[in-house]
């Protein structure tokens, strides 16, 4: 009987209530007149929410990321916005997934339970991803590959538990007809 | 100890904001620029209902969100408004 292993998917919805939203929202307007620094890359997650993935019982949790490198964080807030891909970039976010519960927002957990060979082959392929993504970095619809939620998939994560009741009562399905990802034609 | 964000709209809003999300997802799924000024109009007619309800507590995900410039001025300024509110 081969082993079993387990990775752990972690998710929260951002922090778009009250002072920390409005405030988010001014800094990003301050950055693009030249009047401020923006906001950290923390507090760009705290207010979008994330998702992430673990293999050691949520002691290091991993994140699909947009690397914004030479854009400053309002022009690649409005990139992403307009449909533009950026390159991804996997990032050790546990910090980002620790501090959740400080702000009062619920970081939801589940387990995705494999044998040890599809766990290996999951895990090459995380190891890989952490050094460079093939992946870039999208909000949905757009010309990126994936987000930090459909990331979960290109990795080759099992999300559905497969009941058929849980798939047909997705919202999605209905609400977004279609849906693509990555730049095409 | 987890901390729950309370947020709990009317079906209304729940609604409306859904639909800023489908609009959102929408712009980006075209570059020609008129189906983006129709659906801008569409969002900004959205976020008016939102404000006049009165009880929008909640900014939008990035991603059920225009580029800035798509955006109506009454967005931010709403916003804005509310800074300071715990």
């Amino acid at each position: 009987m081969p082993k079993c292993r387990t990775i752990t998917v972690l998710a929260f919805r951002g922090d778009r209530t009250g002072a920390f939203a409005a405030n988010f929202l001014n800094e990003l307007d301050d950055e693009k007149r030249g009047l401020g620094p923006g906001p950290t890359n923390q507090d760009c997650l705290r207010f979008a929410g994330h998702s992430g993935i673990s293999t050691d019982g949520a002691a290091t949790i991993y994140g699909f990321n947009p690397d914004g490198t030479g854009n400053a964080v309002w022009q690649l807030m409005d990139g992403l916005k307009n449909g533009n891909a950026f390159p991804g970039i996997v990032r050790d976010d546990t910090a980002v997934f620790s501090a959740a519960p400080g702000y009062g927002l619920r970081v939801w957990s589940f387990e995705v339970i494999l044998p040890d060979s599809p766990y290996q082959k999951f895990k090459q392929n995380l190891d890989l991803q952490r050094k460079k993504s093939q992946y870039s970095y999208g909000f949905p619809n757009g010309d990126g590959d994936c987000n930090c939620t459909t990331w979960l998939e290109r990795l080759g994560l099992p999300l559905l538990t497969g009941r058929m009741n849980e798939f047909v009562a997705l919202p999605g399905i209905s609400a977004y007809p279609s849906r693509r990802f990555g730049l095409c034609v | 100890m987890t901390f729950i964000t309370m947020h709990s709209p009317s079906p209304n809003i729940l609604q409306d904001e859904e639909h800023l999300g489908e609009l959102a997802m929408k712009f980006r799924g075209t570059r020609r620029d008129a189906e983006r000024r129709d659906i801008a109009s569409d969002y900004s007619n959205t976020v008016d209902r939102l404000i006049q309800s009165g009880g929008w507590r909640e900014v939008p995900a990035p991603e059920d969100q225009l580029p800035d410039a798509s955006m109506p001025k009454a967005f931010f300024e709403y916003w804005s408004r509310q800074q300071g509110t715990p």
